[in-house]
């Protein structure tokens, strides 16, 4: 017991990667440095509004945000929904993996430190998911995220919105159907008061943007003053 | 908060180690900084007492905050664990018997042979039915007994304690001593007074020194002074280098190699590793073998500090291999800095156990970013090249807090230094034990390799210390600055690491903190130039004058230097001072002007004034030549003259012609009045009655009278008449004494001072006495 208590002092376990397992080194996330060599990181020609990867880095919007407008002021995501990323966030849907949400979580802090100002929020909460899901996976990834974010902010997260009935699994749908699909989807839940604040809406994967422009709407809607949106991965802009 | 997540080297999780070590050091170093006090010992006693409890409860609870109340009761434990310490010094039972004429019995512990006599450590010792722990320092001047360990002697001396620092930028032997347990010193010459009565030394302890003894024999066989002296500092731990190859090594940053340290353990290490891989003997074994090696090696070498520190981490690198448990070098290294403190508490306030512990810090922490910033490519030298970089910004403010000056030759010197000494290193330890073992041929050419990089290094040192001087006199920084060094320092590494993620760095704040230290540094360094006070400082030189001082515009000047001048030396090198303005020599008597050879030497003066005399004086001579050799200009000042350091002016009051023919030395003394305003100070020197009736009589109308006088002649009977006192009529009276047969200071010299209405001050009671004045109002200090 002592000599135990001794050798831990002295030999402490050393904080291991979260995806290998290896040792890390002076790394200020609990992934080692090979594991985050995998990730995409968006550095440069990202879309001003909603973050996304562009094709052409001579333009400052996406091929959507040229489109059309969103109802969040600004969107910003980690990296590339490829590759590294891509895993990490298919791994983090299992349970063994959900302490991947401190290192990703932390991702997007480091992000939001970065493009948003810490002071500007007044309340943090994240995209809820369908219970079925909930029922199957046992957590909502956006929620553990979001609370890791909030750690970092000191800023309690909150579940603001709840889906108001069910709806078809976003990725099975195509474009169109999507947008459609998520209309009207999401209320605000039962005394929650959003008048005149600011929110940082928290999501994993930024597609279309059809989902965080969706409930953007909903707190404008009830007198919300502006919606920023991190998300973790998203995709590359296609023209 | 967002730094909760970057881990610094104080990571509570994977380096549990470092935030207690330094909660020990800090509960160490306020015990010392507020010095013994009994009944705060108890009252943090009782906190420690109330905090168990509370701690109990709030495990057994398992409150939030029971982590935290262990860490205050190691900060307290620390700070109890030294103040007992200080305690039990102050209570010492041979306190009773200091300045006595005793007959003590002791133990042998060590003995060194110097160029003066033998100096003998001494232990157990018993003085009629005092007894005490501590350990005594007894010098043999002239002396030929060699003791040996473990001899029990009666020694019939007289106990003394070292002096303390009673000098600004001096050091307190007496701490220093402490460090070693010593209590005292004692003096005895010519072997008299000294009897051997038994041998009591310990079968292993006295193998252990045979065995150190033999060792050097064999080397003194095999090697000529000085490369025996630099083989046995180099693999004994002996150090009586000769002074200029110490100073050459210290000039070129290179004493570290001189010392026995990791290099050392590592190449022993390896060996047994080899020779128990050879005989297949189980991990288990050559676990044991190579720890129970190096501590039988450690105690050979007499246990230096950084041999103790590399031996506890190479020891615990090696259990945690064994055991295959992960290594954190912060966490070990604050582990082994925890054992050290824990046995021997004293070692935080040494200069070698603060030197190896930054440098192994700085090598760890700085070697990445450094790695990264030089433009060499890979290579043996670049590593070195890292590694001394590293030590050497690490260390700078550590260097120059000890010893005022700082090398940069290091880092070039130890690229081609420091290969070479691992080579002969590699060489030496197997030449050590053939050469013991009584293996003359093999060992003969292992020293004929060794002699030949022996004399390459020494010459090439030689070389590079001669011809490249790269050492900058900087004077010791305050802890504000040293504070500030290493939080730049840190910022700038932060910046300069290698990214990993984007953004991870939040480059803006760290440049926001770094740009605050900087301009902090910059005013704490520069700032306090601005002041407009004339500063004196009379230094405690035991019997005789010297006094230092700075105008408000800057200018430094001495008036006298005491009998060797160390005092003011190493007073004006910790404040980064090389060069002086001023010199003025009251007269030539070697308590007053001996010091002068020793400030010409070691600082560029361009002015020197002194007086007339009037009998040729060999000291006079010395000091002139040595001035004109060094291009120092030489005035003799007569009563009546004038000199203006802007804002003071400077009256010249005597001597004046023709010379006091009686007691001619101490009544020709320079006698000169300083004037900044309202603020005067008389110089008298030596002045007796005669001179000081000259002086009296020669300024009827003067007006003698000033803020200070510096009392003339140690407060002597022959001085300081009654009607000299109301002539000049100070407010501060400083008389410059120390211990001495001659009666000084005049209790009645004192009682009139007194009388008088001045303030008097001494530097045998108070120190060092400096005073400061803005030309209207002064105030002093003294340093006791």
């Amino acid at each position: 017991m002592l000599w135990e208590g001794l050798l831990n002092l002295f030999y402490p376990e050393g904080v291991s990667c979260s995806i290998c397992g290896d040792e890390i080194g002076d790394v200020e996330i609990d992934l080692c440095k090979n594991c985050i060599g995998e990730i995409e990181f968006i550095k440069d020609s990202f879309c001003e509004k909603c973050g996304k990867i562009l094709s052409d880095a001579n333009k400052s919007l996406c091929s959507d945000c040229r489109r059309k407008d969103h109802y969040f002021v600004k969107g910003r995501s980690v990296g590339v929904y490829e590759k590294g990323l891509k895993e990490y966030i298919y791994l983090f849907k299992y349970n063994r993996y959900r302490n991947l949400a401190a290192p990703l979580g932390d991702l997007m802090g480091i992000y939001i430190d970065r493009f948003f100002s810490r002071r500007d929020f007044d309340l943090i909460t994240y995209i809820p998911s369908h219970q079925e899901r909930i029922r199957e996976r046992g957590f909502n990834q956006a929620r553990l995220l979001a609370n890791r974010v909030g750690e970092r902010l000191n800023l309690e997260s909150k579940g603001l919105l709840k889906r108001r009935s069910e709806t078809i699994k976003q990725s099975k749908l195509a474009r169109a159907e999507r947008i459609e699909n998520i209309k009207g989807k999401f209320i605000l839940k039962d005394g929650i008061l959003v008048k005149d604040k600011s929110i940082l809406l928290v999501d994993d994967i930024y597609t279309t943007g059809a989902t965080v422009n969706e409930a953007s709407k909903v707190f404008l809607d009830k007198g919300a003053d502006k919606i920023q949106v991190i998300t973790l991965a998203t995709g590359r802009d296609v023209e | 908060m967002i730094d909760s997540k970057t881990r610094l080297p104080i990571d509570l999780k994977t380096r549990p180690l470092v935030l207690i070590f330094i909660l020990m050091a800090l509960g160490l170093i306020s015990a010392s900084y507020i010095g013994v006090n009994k009944s705060l010992i108890n009252a943090t006693k009782i906190l420690v007492i109330l905090l168990n409890l509370i701690g109990l409860y709030s495990y057994r609870r398992r409150l939030k905050w029971r982590r935290s109340i262990i860490y205050i009761l190691i900060f307290l434990l620390s700070f109890i664990y030294l103040q007992q310490l200080e305690l039990g010094w102050e209570n010492e039972e041979l306190g009773k018997v200091i300045g006595e004429e005793v007959s003590l019995r002791a133990k042998v512990v060590d003995v060194e042979v110097n160029d003066r006599g033998i100096e003998y450590l001494i232990e157990d010792i018993m003085v009629g039915d005092l007894m005490s722990k501590r350990r005594v320092l007894v010098s043999n001047w002239d002396g030929e007994k060699e003791l040996s360990y473990g001899d029990i002697v009666e020694i019939d001396t007289q106990l003394r304690l070292a002096p303390t620092k009673t000098n600004p930028g001096s050091f307190s032997y007496r701490d220093y001593l402490k460090g070693e347990n010593i209590y005292a010193r004692a003096n005895i010459s010519r072997d008299r007074g000294l009897r051997v009565l038994a041998n009591e030394g310990g079968i292993i302890s006295k193998s252990i020194r045979e065995l150190r003894r033999r060792m050097e024999i064999s080397i003194d066989d095999y090697f000529l002074s000085p490369y025996s002296d630099i083989l046995k500092a180099l693999l004994l731990g002996r150090g009586n280098l000769p002074q200029d190859i110490n100073d050459n090594f210290r000039e070129l940053g290179l004493s570290h190699i001189l010392v026995i340290s990791g290099f050392h353990m590592g190449l022993i290490s390896y060996f047994i590793a080899l020779i128990c891989k050879w005989l297949k003997l189980s991990k288990a074994l050559t676990l044991l073998i190579t720890i129970s090696t190096l501590f039988f090696y450690l105690g050979l070498t007499g246990f230096g500090l950084s041999s103790v520190r590399a031996v506890i981490l190479i020891t615990l690198i090696l259990i945690a291999n064994y055991l295959g448990r992960r290594i954190d070098l912060y966490n070990i290294l604050a582990g082994a800095g925890i054992i050290i403190l824990l046995i021997a508490p004293y070692s935080l306030f040494k200069v070698s156990f603060q030197l190896s512990f930054i440098a192994v810090l700085s090598i760890a922490y700085l070697s990445p970013v450094i790695e990264k910033v030089l433009p060499i490519k890979k290579g043996k030298v670049k590593k070195i090249l890292v590694a001394t970089t590293a030590a050497q910004l690490g260390l700078l403010p550590v260097l120059a807090y000890y010893f005022y000056e700082v090398s940069f030759l290091g880092i070039v010197a130890n690229p081609i230094i420091m290969p070479l000494v691992s080579v002969l290193i590699w060489l030496a330890l197997p030449f050590l034990i053939l050469a013991t073992i009584s293996f003359p041929f093999l060992a003969g050419i292992l020293a004929f390799l060794m002699r030949g990089i022996l004399v390459f290094v020494l010459e090439l040192v030689n070389l590079l210390a001669s011809n490249f001087s790269l050492s900058l006199l900087i004077g010791r920084p305050n802890i504000l600055l040293i504070i500030l060094y290493y939080l730049i320092i840190y910022y700038i590494s932060k910046l300069l690491r290698p990214v990993v993620i984007p953004y991870a760095k939040d480059y803006s704040r760290y440049n926001k903190v770094l740009i605050a230290s900087v301009i902090l540094f910059l005013i704490v360094q520069f700032g306090f130039t601005f002041n407009r006070d004339l500063k004196l400082v009379f230094f405690d030189v035991g019997n005789g004058d010297a006094i230092y001082f700075e105008t408000p515009n800057g200018r430094r000047g001495l008036i006298d230097a005491g009998v060797y001048g160390r005092e003011v030396v190493s007073y004006l090198r910790s404040r980064g001072v090389r060069s002086l303005d001023f010199v003025f020599i009251s007269h030539f008597h070697l308590d007053h002007a001996g010091g002068i050879v020793e400030v010409l030497d070691e600082f560029e003066v361009d002015k020197l004034f002194y007086p007339p005399t009037l009998i040729a004086n060999q000291l006079e001579d010395t000091v002139l030549e040595l001035a004109l050799d060094r291009e120092v200009s030489i005035y003799e000042l007569i009563g009546g003259d004038k000199l203006k350091v802007d804002p003071i002016k400077i009256n010249v009051l005597g001597p004046t012609y023709p010379l006091i023919q009686d007691s001619a030395a101490n009544n020709n003394s320079l006698v000169f009045r300083f004037n900044y305003g309202d603020f005067k100070v008389l110089f008298t020197g030596d002045l007796e009655l005669e001179g000081e009736r000259r002086v009296l009589k020669e300024y009827e109308d003067y007006d003698l009278a000033s803020t200070l006088l510096k009392v003339g002649h140690h407060g002597s009977v022959t001085s300081t008449s009654e009607k000299f006192l109301s002539s000049v009529g100070p407010k501060l009276a400083v008389i410059q004494v120390g211990d001495n047969t001659y009666g000084h200071p005049s209790p009645l010299v004192i009682s009139n001072l007194k009388a008088s209405g001045a303030k008097v001050l001494r530097n045998d009671q108070d120190g060092a006495i400096t005073v400061f004045s803005d030309g209207r109002s002064y105030r002093y200090k003294t340093f006791k």
